[in-house]
């Protein structure tokens, strides 16, 4: 595979001779599917993926134990049930988060911001539990760490103030739902690595790489169009003719 | 933590009301502890590792039952789960993660579990027959991290008590290999297989250390297995395709999982020529890497091979061997290092030239072929990177390591060091270069552990890999120079000292713990938490540390300008530093917990490090300027002197090993460690039990008595016991020395390990059905070096029973112990012969006092017994008649060739060549077989050398030794030089004379030696192709013909008359090879004060 697969930009009226270097090249279809198998799968889009699958003709890839239980742990941290997940993560291997602090602060920190969350929903509601949770789990784990300590001490604050209609801009980021899906991948991540896969899908990488690629080729001075989108937002791909990779990114 | 779960779900595991309510307490037990040291901790005092390991017993006995008989489910995939996934497997699945999350916390839990009785009922889980494959994957998860924990123990413990050893005592069973085994066995279907075989291959990396093990492993076929394994992902990039047919593609893991095997691969055949004897030979390597059986006939061997050639497309084509006459290399001399270094490493090289030269008309530039298996090891680590890359390099390296021993006329050789030159060592470089400035970076431990294992694996391991390659290897060496990698390394040293922060800081606790209530129901020795162990950093900075120093040692074992380079980078002071002991609280463990998280230099360093530390200070000890300069500046002497009484015996040896180079004349740290009473402690390390303390300890004596005053030898001599070195010098008490047949294993004549125990059925000469194909053609001038090439490997790979007679031959000298105790009793022999000789030497201010030496020696040991020990040194085990021995060998005493270099005769036994036999000495090598090894005949004739050069009555007394004389005459003709120079020398001083008044005495001498037939030897040796052994002979000659009134015959004639008397001081001090200027003196007892060579002690 190379990155030409992902190399695909908008058609301009009057075209750029990169543009037509880019069009000769024709990028295997095969690795073309393989990226976008690889992409569901890591991702953790198991209905996706065997659609796909039936759709290009392709054999699905090995059983994934995994996939289900990831699935099941996303979804978890992206209702803000981390209960759940960090449990589900513990059925699966619990070397996860014994081994990396870092990943089991961070959901132990969406726990307490969930528990704020609840207990302030309401003026009423008592703010024990999520006191109790948060020197019961959290501040331990704070001690051994800088930058735990002040994450703790952010997310605390946040009994300060809320209910807010308008918080600071680093308060606020932490109610909202990015955060969750920011674990939730890192999530993804560890559970692919310890499974001795790549953590992430190759998809990413191969964005980087033409990135990274466009931001050296522009640096050299080399002669490129003007803006080279990759033609995965919605507003740009509605030009470009080139179809699976980003179509399925939107997903 | 008030609200800990603990204790209630303790209650319900040891009490339990039912299964289900059983596996929500693990459930929550496990939630509560994961990644909670504090609860780890209140889990074990409350007691919790005997209920566990009831449980998994308990629940082991039943699953086994149920399972046993069902189908065997190979892979175990979804389908079984469901099937057969029943409350008591998740018991047994929570209660297994429970103990894996227990040893996450450190070697302190470990203790606990073990005392537990954990660890049966988990190995027992290992057998795929029996267990569920989900069930499988999760106890050796938790099998990983109890050996991760373990390796967390403090380096400097006795290593007998240790917790790993434990561990190991309880893997390496035959039982639990077995179903190890049968794990790598299963054929790979599902991700979960994928993942048992991987944790399998990173458990056998991590426990296996030890030979026994690693005997263990070959034993149960564990071996057999990752390779099967390895050969199935190496046949997927095999370009001919052919493989197709023959693996099964089903077979192969995906290419992710190649580091792993190939790490285990490498962790079980190093160290042991015979278990990567047994990898090399195995019939899948066979299979896939080297020619099938049915294909020689359709050889095209000009075209060379379609095999051989398709593998190598894999790599890219190095030009080597180019002709002289060939226009191009005149234009674009071949680069750099390999040039300068081509000729002296290769000793086969010129001939291949010259056969290129007789044949101009074909195409001089020949691309050499690596073999295929290291062809595609090669393509591996291009490919690759990171571990991959890593593990391919170290195998690589290993492989070399047993290709350099047992060359097993591999074609490659001549090859091999360009190849490895120009591919391998600049990728090891830049791997080195990357895990540097990628550590360096990171000081914080914010990354991940992944991130961590990462980043710290090839920082460990690349300079490690490097020190492998380059060992004793100039072209190699030169290579890494070229790539201006040493800045790096003494970096990298230097880091390893820098103050490491306490990245493992205790949790924050509400409460100060109250004082744990100790239930007197539980029990005790599994709810006491043992020592903890070093953080992983500062285990990290030890194994980089010691990894870098290897790769310092390895690059200056052979340069002196390398070794100076070492010392300008300023590497000097961390090597001081890294040979300090580990000592506060060393036997107090519990008490140097505080230092858990620091490492500095006065924290010490663990045995590993000092070994590798005195293993660089023995490198760089060879370089006399070095020594005399930097190495004394930095005060080397104490810290090494300090090791000699360190508690391990490994070290022990190795700073015996740096002691030797110190102690030698030309070291200024001489008195300084004489002083400190080395002589004592050396002596009684002579007495040890162990072979190789004994054996070093000798050896430094050896130096250190060179040069001493007469009374401080006499000292030493009574110190190391007159008794004991005549047992030595007779040969080991245990030793079956005289009725071993006819010294068995022992080098001949001409230098060869010739195995006469062995060559009763001769399992390696005459193997080669196809004569063509037999190992005599070494000497045969095949015009197409290809050709013969090729057709040696045919016959070589493919016949089974070759194969099984080289591995035989190859185990014997590894693991026969009778072999090895012989060959270890003539290196020390030698050793004690050496003793005297520097005994018997004069003090250079001081020439009389040669003569005392001689005589209190005499005394001490007694003429007879002195004199009869001598000669059963120089004459043929048998005591057949040399005479006739002597006419057979005169004619062809020089066409032996040497393929050894000349710096190492004490360790001739690595080349033991009966790959290289050769024919035009066959018959003359079965005389000379019967002689006592080389290394102890050219011992005592220097022995003999330095006591003709005592006092004139000495000299007369040793003509008058009737009997020893006659086996030394024998000797003049030997086929190699090293014996017959000695010899030389001897005719040399006996015709000696000392003043005006001892003319008459030196002229009956000169008559007794002709009369003994001395003079017509002197005549052969005036003839020898070696200038030195003619120069000599040429004095000797004159001398006697000066003394005895005749004619020299004009064999002498070269020679002035005047230049008689003058040329042994000349050629003496030449002689002595440090050029200090001690011309003046009797040259001849100055002659080679250690061996050639002996005193940069050759590495092992």
């Amino acid at each position: 595979m190379s990155s030409s697969t992902v190399s695909v930009s908008a058609a301009t009226p009057t075209q750029h001779h990169f543009q037509r270097k880019v069009d000769d090249i024709k990028p295997s279809k095969t690795d073309i599917n393989f990226v976008v198998m690889d992409y569901l799968i890591s991702e953790g889009y198991p209905r996706a993926a065997e659609k796909f699958a039936k759709e290009a003709n392709i054999q699905l890839p090995l059983e994934e134990e995994s996939i289900q239980s990831r699935v099941e742990i996303r979804c978890a941290i992206h209702a803000g049930d981390i209960d759940t997940a960090i449990n589900k993560i513990n059925d699966l291997n619990p070397q996860i988060l014994d081994t990396d602090p870092a990943l089991h602060f961070a959901l132990l920190r969406l726990q307490l911001i969930e528990l704020i969350r609840k207990c302030t929903s309401t003026p009423s509601t008592d703010i024990t539990p999520a006191l109790n949770f948060a020197s019961s789990q959290l501040a331990p784990r704070a001690a051994t760490n800088p930058d735990f300590l002040k994450d703790l001490e952010l997310t605390m604050s946040l009994l300060i103030f809320l209910p807010a209609d308008t918080l600071q801009p680093q308060l606020a980021v932490l109610l909202q739902p990015t955060l969750r899906r920011q674990v939730a991948s890192k999530v993804n991540e560890a559970i692919l690595t310890s499974m001795g896969c790549r953590g992430e899908a190759r998809m990413r990488g191969l964005v980087r790489l033409r990135l990274w690629a466009e931001r050296k080729a522009r640096e050299a001075g080399k002669d490129l169009p003007p803006s080279l989108p990759l033609g995965l937002q919605d507003g740009e791909g509605q030009q470009n003719g080139n179809g699976e990779p980003a179509d399925i990114m939107v997903q | 933590m008030g609200r800990s779960t603990i204790p209630p779900a303790l209650i319900e595991l040891s009490n339990p009301s039912s299964p289900e309510a059983q596996l929500n307490a693990l459930r929550n037990l496990k939630n509560e502890i994961v990644g909670h040291e504090q609860r780890k901790e209140l889990a074990v005092i409350h007691g919790v590792v005997k209920p566990l390991a009831a449980l998994l017993r308990t629940e082991a006995r039943k699953g086994g039952k149920r399972r046993r008989g069902v189908a065997n489910g190979s892979g175990g995939g979804l389908g079984e789960r469901a099937a057969e996934w029943s409350t008591e497997d998740e018991l047994r699945f929570q209660a297994t993660l429970v103990v894996g999350s227990l040893a996450n916390g450190g070697p302190a839990f470990i203790t606990p579990l073990i005392a537990g009785d954990i660890l049966p009922p988990l190995l027992e889980a290992l057998s795929p027959n029996e267990t569920p494959s989900k069930l499988i994957l999760a106890t050796l998860r938790t099998l990983l991290q109890i050996v991760d924990a373990v390796a967390l123990e403090k380096p400097w413990w006795d290593s007998s008590m240790t917790l790993s050893h434990t561990v190991n005592e309880r893997i390496y069973t035959k039982p639990v290999l077995d179903s190890l085994g049968q794990i790598i066995m299963q054929t790979p279907r599902s991700r979960m297989v994928y993942q048992q075989i991987q944790s399998t291959t990173q458990l056998i990396t991590k426990t296996c250390h030890e030979d026994s093990q690693r005997k263990m492993l070959l034993d149960e076929c564990v071996l057999d297995l990752l390779t099967v394994k390895m050969v199935a992902i190496a046949a997927g990039d095999d370009p001919s395709g052919r493989s197709d047919m023959i693996f099964e593609k089903a077979y192969a893991l995906p290419v992710a999982y190649l580091s792993d095997m190939l790490e285990a691969i490498s962790a079980i055949i190093k160290d042991s020529h015979y278990n990567t004897a047994r990898f090399l030979y195995s019939q899948p390597i066979q299979n896939l890497f080297m020619w099938p059986k049915g294909r020689n006939s359709a050889y095209d061997t000009y075209s060379g091979s379609a095999q051989a050639s398709a593998w190598e497309k894999l790599i890219p084509r190095l030009q080597t061997l180019q002709s002289k006459t060939d226009p191009y290399t005149k234009t674009w001399p071949a680069l750099g290092s390999y040039t300068s270094t081509a000729a002296e490493s290769y000793n086969r090289l010129p001939s291949m030239d010259s056969i290129q030269q007789q044949t101009p008309n074909r195409n001089v530039i020949t691309d050499e072929s690596e073999t295929p298996l290291f062809t595609w090891l090669i393509h591996v680590a291009r490919r690759g990177e990171g571990r991959e890359r890593l593990s391919a390099c170290w195998l690589l390296a290993l492989l070399k390591k047993f290709g350099e021993k047992w060359s097993l006329n591999d074609p490659s050789r001549n090859t091999r060091d360009r190849h490895f030159s120009y591919l391998i060592i600049p990728l090891v470089v830049k791997m080195i270069e990357v895990a540097n400035l990628a550590t360096k970076d990171t000081k914080t431990n914010a990354a991940g552990p992944l991130d961590k294992e990462h980043g710290w694996f090839p920082l460990e391991r690349s300079p490690l890999v490097l020190a492998e390659l380059v060992a004793n290897n100039k072209t190699l060496q030169n290579a890494v120079m070229d790539a201006r990698i040493l800045p790096v390394l003494v970096q990298i040293l230097k880091r390893s000292f820098d103050p490491i922060a306490n990245s493992t800081k205790p949790l924050w606790q509400p409460k100060p713990a109250a004082p744990a209530v100790r239930d007197p129901m539980i029990d005790s020795a599994s709810s006491i938490l043992g020592p903890t162990g070093v953080s992983a950093d500062v285990l990290h900075a030890f194994k980089y540390r010691e990894s870098a120093l290897l790769a310092l040692a390895a690059i200056g074992d052979s340069q002196d300008s390398l070794r100076k380079c070492i010392i300008e980078m300023g590497a000097a002071t961390h090597i001081i530093d890294s040979l300090v002991p580990y000592q506060a609280g060393a036997s107090d463990p519990s008490s140097s917990s505080q230092n858990l998280g620091s490492t500095s230099a006065k924290d010490g360093n663990p045995e590993a490090v000092l070994i590798a530390a005195c293993k660089v200070t023995r490198s760089l000890s060879r370089s006399v300027s070095v020594l005399r300069t930097s190495l004394i500046d930095h005060g080397i002497a104490q810290p090494s002197f300090d090791l000699l009484t360190h508690p391990n015996v490994k070290v022990q040896i190795a700073a015996t090993e740096v002691i030797t180079n110190l102690v030698l004349e030309v070291s200024p740290m001489r008195t300084e460690i004489i002083e400190a009473g080395a002589l004592k402690t050396l002596c009684e390390h002579c007495r040890s039990a162990n072979f190789d303390l004994r054996y070093g300890s000798l050896w430094a004596l050896k130096h250190l008595c060179l040069g001493l005053p007469f009374n401080m030898k006499i000292h030493c001599l009574e110190e190391l016991g007159v008794g004991w070195l005549v047992q030595v010098l007779h040969g080991e008490p245990s030793r079956p020395a005289s009725s071993a047949p006819l010294g068995m294993g022992t080098p001949n004549a001409a230098g060869e390990q010739v195995d006469i125990l062995n060559a009763v059925d001769d399992p390696h000469m005459d193997v080669d059905e196809d004569p063509s194909s037999s190992e005599d053609e070494d000497a045969m001038t095949d015009s197409i070096p290809a050709l013969r090439r090729h057709q040696r490997l045919s016959s070589r790979y493919t016949s089974a029973t070759n194969v099984r007679d080289r591995l035989q031959q190859i185990r014997n000298d590894e693991q026969d112990s009778r072999l090895t105790s012989e060959r270890d009793d003539v290196k020390i022999q030698e050793q004690a012969l050496d003793f005297i000789r520097n005994f018997i030497t004069g003090l250079p201010g001081d020439p009389t006092g040669a003569g005392e030496m001689i005589d209190h020696l005499l005394k001490s040991l007694g003429h007879s017994a002195f004199f009869e020990l001598l000669d059963s040194k120089l004459r043929p085990k048998n005591s057949a008649s040399p005479s006739s021995s002597q006419q057979q060998s005169s004619t062809s005493t020089n066409t032996s060739p040497t393929y050894w270099p000349n710096t190492a005769p004490q360790r001739l036994t690595p080349f033991s060549t009966p790959s290289h036999p050769q024919p035009s000495l066959s018959t003359q090598a079965s005389n000379w077989s019967a002689y006592p090894p080389i290394e102890l005949i050219t011992a005592t004739l220097y022995i003999l050398v330095h006591l003709a050069n005592g006092r004139p009555a000495h000299r007369s007394l040793l003509i008058s030794q009737h009997a020893l004389m006659s086996h030394v005459l024998p000797l003049l003709s030997h086929p190699r030089r090293e014996v017959r120079l000695p010899c030389a020398w001897f005719l040399n001083n006996l015709v000696w004379v000392e003043d005006h008044a001892d003319e008459a005495p030196t002229r009956e001498r000169a008559a007794q030696l002709r009369l003994l037939g001395f003079e017509e030897g002197a005549r052969l040796l005036g003839r020898d192709v070696d200038l030195d052994i003619r120069e000599r002979a040429k004095t000797a000659i004159e001398q006697m013909g000066k003394l005895l009134g005749t004619n020299t015959g004009g064999n002498g004639g070269g020679s002035a008359g005047g230049s008689g008397y003058a040329s042994p001081v000349a050629g003496g001090s030449g002689f002595g090879g440090d050029g200090s200027g001690l011309g003046g003196m009797r040259g001849l007892g100055r002659l080679h004060p250690g061996q050639p060579g002996a005193w940069g002690r050759g590495n092992e």
